[in-house]
């Protein structure tokens, strides 16, 4: 139905009824404004075939996008925490190295001479020194 | 085309539970020195993969191989790999369906950090250390 049919139809609706003629008016103008109409969009849906071919579309693309989504996304995971004043731990997953990663941040930089000390070799050197030797 | 659709809903189904599936049973705990610096020709470096992935995230050129040792994750017990005396790693498998490790991080002696981690198919952790000379230590876990 176009612009000018439903103009027509809508000035033919205005037109005062003759009493008693209400039910002819109706009639005469609910045949003209369904006797075209067309199938919407989701017309199928009324149908049980149609109903049920649109619930197994939905449930192939909830899979597909769950599978999708799954493989973007990492199976793995890694969590951490600080566990030393002036330490920051941070964990992040890389996509572009498809890897976990986890940045500490204010470690002091390892030497070759080391800064820890063997317990036994303190206790041993002051056993030493409480021997007199 | 119901054979079609079954197929279809096999295929993404399987691929779904595929993805889900537990980790393996072995992982790799390894320290790499990384460094922009030619290493040493007898130097054991880094397999080309995972340099690769490596730079990505930290941007040195190079990556020795400094210690390799393999965990088990069945093994509910605590494992240390200490590659090195001031820079080392305790790990502890944790029990449940899904592998799960728990680590804390030593230096010179005193723990900076803890946390987890799901090994997942391909998906390895990479711990950015202190900084060594030019270079930085960098732990490596990787599921086998």
């Amino acid at each position: 139905m176009n612009d000018s049919e439903l103009k027509k139809l809508l000035q033919d609706a205005a037109l005062p009824v003759l009493p008693g003629q209400e039910e002819r008016a109706w009639g005469e103008v609910r045949d003209r404004l369904f006797s075209g109409a067309e199938p919407t969009r989701i017309s199928f849906l009324r149908s049980w075939r149609g109903a049920f071919a649109a619930c197994l579309v939905m449930a192939v693309a909830l899979i597909v996008g769950d599978s999708i989504l799954t493989g973007r996304n990492p199976v793995s995971f890694a969590s951490a925490s600080s566990q030393a004043p002036g330490i920051y731990a941070t964990a992040f997953y890389s996509h572009t190295a498809e890897a976990q990663v986890v940045w500490l941040n204010g470690l002091e930089p390892s030497t070759d001479q080391l800064s820890y000390q063997d317990p036994t070799t303190v206790i041993g050197d002051n056993s030493s020194d409480s021997n007199g030797l | 085309m119901q054979i079609k659709t079954l197929v279809l809903c096999a295929f993404f189904g399987g691929a779904t539970v595929a993805s889900a599936a537990p980790g393996d049973e072995r992982v790799s705990v390894a320290l790499y020195l990384a460094e922009n610096a030619p290493p040493p020709t007898e130097a054991s470096l880094a397999p080309e993969k995972l340099s690769h992935r490596l730079r990505q995230v930290f941007g040195f050129k190079h990556y020795e191989l400094l210690k390799e040792e393999t965990i088990n994750l069945k093994s509910h017990w605590q494992q240390w790999v200490l590659p090195r005396k001031d820079f080392f790693i305790r790990l502890e498998p944790l029990p449940g369906e899904v592998p799960l490790l728990e680590y804390e991080l030593y230096k010179d002696g005193f723990i900076v950090a803890k946390g987890k981690y799901r090994p997942g198919e391909g998906t390895p952790l990479f711990i950015n250390g202190p900084d060594f000379k030019q270079g930085r230590l960098i732990f490596v876990l990787e599921p086998r």
